[in-house]
């Protein structure tokens, strides 16, 4: 009992200061509950994909030690999925980063923080416009808050990308090109009432499995739950779908407009709310984000080719089958969810394919009632709060502003307390450019001579990896790293910084569903391992106190400055005293001030402190209690909406309170199988693993499970090459070459010609074979399809 | 042993026969809604002459119940004594054993047999209403019975990849975390008092899934004649996260 004593009070006294040093009474809430077993227990997301489920950590002598599904929660209510429940085990791996390195003479020795500090300044000295930051949707709200500020104020240098621009960024532009303001108007209680559930080019039963049985349970309750799975393999999500509809590669796009087709054809479209609501749009010349506006007429006649019969030609979905799925959106009484992922953005034309399925939402009327909704994931734990809300895209700034509109500009400098002008106008380089503009030699261009990475594995996730990580002999570029375990980026860095990780440090994250969710540190981190939002404001102090002009504000003041209570200037760069004081709850409602301009309004920090999480936009209400947004454009929930309109699409492109439908035709992807390269290469993830597999390939009840990277074999391709179960064979495209396992009939079943290549294992690099052609509107590439060749070995 | 396959045959066609009733059922429940719905054929299809494919759940030659298939029996209530003193080292056995397939107290239990990669109706042939017993092992039946996708949270504890050389891959999972486990002996008031519930109930609404009759011999209750569990055992508000 003494020991529980103890470490109770150890754990007050740590959450007291916290909230209390941070200006706030300490709330009961906020601390945590210590069984008799000595366990302390306390609520954080988890550090995976993007559900966002609430997990219960419970916390011994210093240690995480047990995982539980939060029941508060209302995202998860209390359940998980495997890689949830062993979360906590992700922070024990043997090989943990402990200490700095850097590379002296090809190898990695430990340096101390100061001296990693000194290399930082010194490369961004070298020259601040070829510095450049790529961060992470794992990256916290604060986190990306600070590096977003360190690059566009400190460094007046735009060149910071996150690793979201390989997952949502088709999804921002569908949401932006529609609706002229990016995030899901739903939300997941759309799941609880939608009689028809299409998941498009999506398998959450193994990618959100939590979503995926929240509908799929609603069964067991003797609720009718039709899924309709429109995919490219069969997965775990298609052997509980009643519908299957299998279209060849990128033909999703006939396939939507096929169904917009009957709509009209057949009169089943809302003709209401189109006149209310709706207005039209098809492609400019040259390609825009906005392209031209056009009549409802014009669109018409664009859509009149999409017979069933011409969309069955193009993509092998009967004639029927699109006929079926327009009976369903033309029937009002029926609410209809739609949900998509990666299938639909990492997409050669990911915008289009985005507009379109909101399109036929908007045009069809199943819109704006809870459970007609067109709703898009997130893979990453804060995609939408980090990377798409603090904007740490190369060509945005906070809150939905961006770099090229000098109001946004002028906004953002003085939240920051910067000189006018401090923010360059010219957007940075994206992922895919910033890598090339790395790994090429200065003396043929390459004018990115540091990229500085957080919380992501570009070494095994960027596309065509021989080509945009391998660096091309060259004195110049230096490649720092930070991050919890060596993995095929820090392989090459040149210097390493160890990472504290989730629940070892206090942080923020934002779901696919608008929902802001914060969590406190509740373990110490392992070795010299340190906040990665430390690292972002040690670093600008050294540069500060080198006097570097970037990291002062207007009056002269450190750019990270903050003031406790009594006005009095926090160390928040002294590690030693870094948890004397809540820099993320500074850094937050310094934050916050920029989420009004869209109406994406954010609560204050200790609100959050009490939630399980709470979805924006989160409004105060007269009795000093704030209230988040559930439906967002309706009436009915959102209290931004004016009165009497119903519907009502206040940040329209069109600035007339109308969402654009779009009309977009279908178009063969730029790489198709041919004589040479017969099949097409599809790549993903699988339910054990989350991404590169840094954490969950270290959590042994999940890696034993799935040990290894493997190839999914159609049996009549496998036939022709005379490939059995279990054996070798080689994948080869224009890029690169891979040997892997054959599973044939194993966990996904791929279509003929088709092969299908998880990418969670480090030592078979799949993505050595991927394509980096990109979307040209959100730059996102498409690791979904490209032209392979299969041989046996 | 004819007439046990024999039985055993009846209990799979009876099975099939629920299934099938509960299939249509949800069919006839679907056709409520203004489109028929019509469904996409799922059976596997057989690979051509010559090309060995992954082997199905009831085709894995390791598969426990198609060994043991004639020591295939259902679970029977009368299987166990009523009012036994409880076997102190069965108790210590099977916490060991419970162990052996929990990263910690509270996680969802690995699989010990290998699984099919498709529907999880395919669990259900072992793990509803009652569970089964196959030679020496239980199946036990699945707590939450609302639940019905398995594979999201319980996966095998062994890879269902083919021909893996576990040797190639063993290093990775090298970990410091240790697991809370749950004290030998839940808590009680005093000497005799009825022990209070020492894990988290949620999920765990059917006691008898671990209790009764096809639990472990170690945690099967002494008292199976009485069903009212928490009228005797009360849950922790703090374990339940009530608090």
């Amino acid at each position: 009992m003494t020991i529980n004593r103890r470490e109770f009070a150890k754990f007050s006294a740590m959450a007291a200061a916290t909230t209390a040093a941070a200006g706030t009474a300490g709330s009961a809430l906020a601390l945590p509950v210590l069984g008799q077993d000595g366990v302390s227990w306390d609520k954080a997301p988890c550090r995976f994909c993007g559900t966002g489920c609430h997990v219960q950590v419970g916390v011994k002598a210093g240690k995480v030690v047990a995982i539980a599904g939060d029941q508060k929660a209302e995202v998860n209510k209390g359940l998980l999925c495997v890689k949830g429940y062993h979360v906590g085990m992700a922070l024990y791996g043997k090989d943990r980063l402990t200490t700095p390195m850097l590379r002296k003479n090809g190898k990695l020795q430990p340096i101390t923080w100061s001296q990693a500090l000194d290399v930082i300044a010194d490369r961004v000295q070298k020259d601040p416009k070829g510095f450049a930051f790529y961060g992470s949707g794992q990256w916290t709200i604060p986190e990306g808050y600070a590096a977003q500020k360190f690059m566009k104020a400190g460094l007046s240098c735009n060149h910071i990308d996150p690793n979201a621009r390989l997952c949502m960024a088709s999804a921002v532009t569908g949401f932006l090109a529609a609706y002229g303001v990016d995030e899901p108007a739903g939300c997941y209680d759309d799941l609880d009432a939608c009689d028809v559930l299409i998941t498009w080019g999506n398998n959450p039963a193994e990618m959100h499995p939590v979503l995926f049985s929240r509908v799929i349970d609603r069964r067991s309750k003797g609720e009718n739950v039709r899924l309709i799975d429109i995919g490219t393999r069969r997965t775990r999500t298609t052997t509980h779908a009643n519908d299957y509809l299998e279209f060849r590669p990128h033909t999703d796009l006939a396939i939507a407009n096929g169904i917009a087709h009957l709509l009209i054809k057949n009169n089943t479209y809302d003709s209401d709310f189109v006149k209310k609501h709706l207005a039209f749009k098809a492609d400019s010349e040259p390609q825009t984000l906005h392209g031209r506006s056009i009549e409802f007429s014009d669109y018409k006649k664009m859509l009149e080719p999409y017979t069933p019969e011409h969309v069955e030609s193009i993509s092998g979905v009967p004639a029927e089958k699109i006929r079926m799925l327009a009976k369903l959106f033309g029937d009002p009484k029926i609410r209809i969810t739609s949900l998509w992922c990666m299938g639909m953005n990492q997409h050669t034309a990911g915008t289009a394919i985005n507009t379109l399925v909101h399109g036929i939402h908007l045009l069809s009327g199943h819109f704006g009632k809870p459970g007609d909704a067109p709703t898009s994931l997130t893979g990453q734990p804060s995609a939408c709060g980090t990377a798409r809300e603090v904007g740490t895209l190369a060509h945005a700034l906070p809150g939905g502003r961006v770099v090229a509109n000098d109001e946004h500009r002028k906004q953002s400098e003085g939240y920051w307390q910067v000189e006018a002008g401090r923010i360059d106008a010219k957007p940075g380089y994206h992922t895919i450019k910033m890598w090339q503009q790395f790994v090429k030699p200065a003396s043929e261009g390459g004018d990115v001579h540091t990229i500085w990475v957080q919380v992501t594995n570009p070494g095994q996730t960027l596309p065509n990896r021989h080509e945009l990580f391998e660096r091309k002999a060259d004195d110049n570029s230096f490649l720092i790293v930070s991050d919890v375990y060596p993995t095929a980026t820090t392989e090459t860095a040149d210097l390493v910084l160890p990472s504290a990780m989730w629940v070892e440090k206090n942080g923020m994250f934002g779901n696919s569903e608008r929902r802001t969710q914060q969590w406190f540190k509740m373990v110490e981190p392992p070795g010299d391992a340190r906040d990665d939002v430390w690292q972002i404001v040690a670093a600008a102090k050294r540069l500060y106190d080198r006097g570097f002009a970037g990291m002062k504000r207007a009056d002269g003041s450190f750019l990270f400055a903050m003031k406790d209570e009594k006005g009095k200037e926090v160390p928040n760069w002294d590690w030693a005293r870094y948890y004397d004081f809540n820099v993320d709850k500074a850094l937050f409602e310094e934050y916050r001030l920029f989420s009004r301009l869209k109406h994406k309004d954010l609560a204050p920090y200790d609100e959050y402190v009490k939630a399980r999480g709470m979805r924006w936009p989160v409004v105060e209400q007269p009795d000093g209690t704030w209230r988040e947004t559930k439906f967002r454009f309706a009436e009915f929930d959102d209290p931004y909406v004016k009165k009497g309109s119903k519907i009502e699409f206040y940040h329209s492109p069109t600035k007339d309170g109308r969402a654009q439908v779009w009309f977009r035709p279908y178009e063969p992807p730029p790489e198709v199988p041919d004589a040479e390269y017969p099949m097409w290469l599809c790549t993903g993830r699988v339910l054990e693993h989350w991404h590169s597999g840094t954490m969950t390939m270290r959590i042994k009840p999940l890696q034993r499970a799935m040990p290894e990277a493997y190839v999914e074999v159609h049996p009549e391709d496998a036939k022709a090459a005379g490939v059995s179960n279990g054996d070798w064979v080689q994948l080869e495209t224009r890029r690169g070459t891979i040997k892997l396992r054959a599973w044939i009939g194993g966990r996904g079943k791929v279509a003929k010609g088709t092969v299908f290549v998880p990418f969670f294992d480090e030592t078979k690099l799949i993505n050595d074979l991927t394509l980096e052609a990109f979307d040209p509107f959100s730059k996102q590439p498409d690791y979904k399809k490209c032209a392979v060749r299969l041989k046996k070995v | 042993m004819s007439s046990i396959i024999d039985k055993k045959r009846e209990r799979i066609l009876m099975i099939s026969v629920v299934g099938a009733i509960a299939f249509v059922g949800f069919g006839v429940g679907i056709r409520q809604k203004p489109e028929k719905a019509e469904y996409s054929k799922f059976s596997e299809e057989a690979p051509p002459e010559g090309v060995l494919a992954a082997r199905t759940n009831t085709e894995l030659s390791t598969n426990p119940w198609r060994a043991d298939a004639p020591k295939w029996s259902p679970a029977t209530a009368t299987a166990i004594d009523p009012v036994t003193p409880r076997n102190v080292l069965a108790y210590a056995s099977a916490l060991d054993e419970r162990a052996t397939s929990r990263a910690f107290e509270g996680a969802p239990p690995t699989i010990p047999h290998p699984v099919g990669q498709g529907s999880a109706k395919e669990c259900m042939v072992c793990h509803q209403s009652r569970g089964a017993q196959i030679g020496p092992s239980s199946a036990p039946p699945i707590p939450h019975e609302a639940y019905t996708v398995c594979t999201q949270c319980h996966v095998p504890q062994s890879a269902a990849l083919p021909e893996q050389d576990p040797q190639s891959y063993s290093e990775l999972a090298a970990s410091d975390f240790v697991g809370h486990r749950e004290a030998p002996y839940p808590y009680r008031a005093w000497t005799g008092a009825p022990p209070q519930q020492p894990h988290q109930t949620f999920m765990r609404e059917a006691c008898s899934s671990c209790h009764g009759a096809n639990g472990q011999p170690g945690l099967q209750t002494s008292h199976p004649e009485r069903h009212s569990c928490q009228q005797c055992h009360a849950p922790s508000a703090q374990v339940d996260q009530r608090q």
